[in-house]
């Protein structure tokens, strides 16, 4: 009978256009485009045609063609850098004292200014390649001047930093799929399930399909089992689905990303501790959204409560964006639903740890036997099952 | 086939109770058609819910087909066929024939068995064309055919409707109560809920006259007939109202 139940609502649910374009479209859809705008956005940087930065009319012609021939930059004269940038003709604004690559290099000094839009990314990369390419320019002044002088250079800098990588694959990629893959698992696993969630309890209430269901002699536990393990099953095809097209977008169109992400031998158990998850998770959220559905009287109402829902989800996420990978601790595996961003984060790294995977099992698995137990007795009072 | 021994159902909402069913004692036979009349709001589908085991009496008893409707609710949904009206309670996503099929498997029906009842109901409602067809695209008659036959796939004892003709076009509603003469033949109990006075002249034999959640007559229309020196149900049914709302008032 379970079998029946359970099979009838796949039938129904995949026969929905709207649960085909939620569970499999938008996941792949969203990921397509992240993955290309951060690709594009990695590979920019080393080969962008250049920022455009306007430059005071007080630099002499040396001054600017020093400048102009600092890596991506392409500079141009203004009478008011300010404004160029404030129109958004440049990405950065530059002053300096009249000939002040002359005065520097003749054993003067000369004050330079820099300008761009904070909250601008181009504009922040642009200054900071400006004063990269100055920074060169005065330690290469100093070397002359100190060796001019018969002083080693290294007086003046007896420390020597080098920063060594933890892992030699691209970092920005690593930290950008440590961000992306988790939220757009846990958001397609939430997005899979909802439409069916909303369907098989408040849809079936207010469109009294629940009255005759419940008039069978099947009863309400095998139900709600069955109907549970149905949206279950979306929301873990849906997150299925979001790993299968993240990894198919990263190996085929992707370079840094892809060299980032080779797991080699390490892959195949990366991989199924990723399954549990997301099918923990899926449990999880399903149970979570039966017992939302089950709240409402109508589709509609049921609809307002996911929004808050899937806000609350995207806390422990925020909560974690700035932990590293090896900054996470016990608690963030303790914590059912942060415990799954922790670990699909320490997954994309390929960091594999069992102790890690057995809390976020046995911490998911209890919370989910306490929402299931909830849907549960709510689904035998007629209450929530009948609406008003 | 029902017993009711004073039966009563109440609903709270916020700090208001409300009884939907009052303290209603009746007995109906097997093989009875049974008109239950009422205004609406008089408790007509409170009863009905409470007969199909869907809602649970707050007072009282209630044997259906032998089995206590509270404790062996299992027993009796196996054996009666419900259809609340104007709700089909059919799935639109589903064909009529993949709607029949699920219900026959939930009533515990074999393949066999459901392909056999849902060829012979087909035939006999005249829904052959378009049993292959999705639900979401058929008319309101179109679907409650499908609703009745899934009312009468696992073939019940008892079955319950709850004004059933609401929103019938002539020719579905004629259908509708040619099947329920050939119910009758059948054996089967009917009992059902309308406000035409006509469907149950023509139907019944017997009558549930409630009011307010209380019973105001049970018992045979020939007997009611008789009675009110009449067979303008119309005319009797309004003047029993008023006595019986009377009778109500002089209890308080």
């Amino acid at each position: 009978m379970f079998w029946s139940v359970y099979k009838k609502e796949m039938l129904d649910s995949l026969r929905d256009r709207k649960t085909i374009i939620l569970t499999i479209m938008i996941p792949i859809v969203m990921i397509c485009a992240m993955v290309l705008f951060y690709e594009n956005m990695l590979s920019g940087s080393n080969t962008a045609e250049g920022y455009r930065v306007a430059v005071a009319d007080t630099f002499d012609e040396k001054s600017f063609e020093w400048l102009d021939e600092l890596p991506n930059i392409e500079a141009f004269r203004s009478d008011d850098p300010e404004q160029a940038v404030n129109d958004g003709e440049a990405v950065a604004g530059l002053w300096a004292d009249t000939g002040f690559l002359e005065q520097v290099m003749n054993g003067g000094t000369a004050e330079v200014k820099m300008t761009s839009d904070e909250g601008s990314m181009k504009g922040s990369e642009a200054t900071s390649l400006l004063r990269r390419g100055l920074e060169a320019l005065q330690e290469t002044i100093t070397a002359d001047r100190l060796a001019a002088a018969g002083v080693d250079p290294l007086t003046i800098k007896p420390i020597t930093i080098t920063t060594v990588q933890l892992t030699d694959k691209d970092s920005n990629s690593l930290n950008f799929a440590s961000i992306l893959l988790p939220v757009l698992i846990i958001m397609s696993v939430m997005i899979g399930g909802q439409s069916s969630a909303v369907e098989l309890f408040a849809g079936e209430k207010e469109r009294k399909t629940m009255e005759a269901l419940l008039m069978t002699p099947v009863s309400r536990g095998q139900l709600v089992l069955a109907k549970w393990l149905a949206i279950a099953t979306l929301g873990f095809i849906s997150g299925i689905f979001s790993v299968i097209g993240f990894a198919v977008i990263v190996s085929t169109m992707t370079e840094l990303m892809k060299q980032a992400l080779d797991f080699g031998s390490n892959g195949g158990r990366l991989l199924i501790s990723a399954l549990l998850c997301i099918l923990l998770f899926s449990l999880l959220i399903s149970a979570i959204q039966i017992i939302f559905s089950m709240l409402a009287n109508s589709f509609k109402e049921a609809q307002t409560y996911f929004g808050p829902v899937m806000f609350i989800a995207m806390v422990p996420y925020i909560l974690l964006m700035g932990v590293g990978v090896n900054e996470l601790s016990t608690i963030h595996f303790l914590i059912p639903v942060m415990n799954t961003y922790a670990l699909l984060k320490e997954l994309v790294y390929g960091v594999f740890s069992i102790g890690n995977l057995v809390m976020t099992i046995i911490s998911t698995a209890a919370l989910v036997t306490v929402m299931y137990v909830i849907a549960a007795v709510m689904f035998s009072k007629d209450k929530w099952v009948l609406g008003k | 086939m029902i017993i009711a021994d004073r039966l009563t159902k109440k609903f709270s909402r916020k700090k208001e109770t409300v009884v939907a069913v009052n303290d209603v004692t009746f007995h109906l036979t097997k093989g009875s058609v049974v008109g239950l009349i009422g205004e609406n709001g008089a408790g007509k589908t409170t009863l009905l819910r409470m007969i199909a085991t869907l809602l649970e009496p707050s007072l009282g008893t209630l044997r259906v087909m032998g089995a206590d409707a509270l404790k062996d609710s299992h027993k009796v949904k196996s054996r009666i066929g419900v259809l609340f009206g104007g709700e089909t309670g059919l799935y639109d996503r589903l064909t009529a024939r993949e709607n029949l099929e699920y219900f026959a498997r939930l009533y515990n029906l074999g393949r066999h068995e459901s392909e056999e009842r849902i060829k012979r109901i087909a035939a006999q409602f005249g829904m052959k064309d378009y049993l292959d067809r999705k639900v979401g695209g058929f008319s309101k008659g179109m679907r409650q055919k499908v609703a009745i036959a899934r009312t009468l796939i696992h073939d019940p004892e008892l079955i319950l409707f709850d004004e059933p003709t609401t929103g019938l076009d002539i020719t579905s509603a004629n259908i509708f109560r040619q099947l329920i003469h050939q119910l009758k033949r059948e054996g089967k109990t009917i009992v059902f809920s309308s406000h035409i006075m006509e469907e149950v002249q023509l139907l019944c034999d017997t009558a549930l006259l409630m009011h307010k959640g209380e019973l105001v007559y049970q018992g045979s229309l020939e007997k009611l007939y008789e009675e009110e020196d009449s067979r303008d149900l119309n005319y009797i049914f309004m003047s029993r109202l008023v006595r019986g709302h009377k009778d109500v008032l002089e209890r308080v």
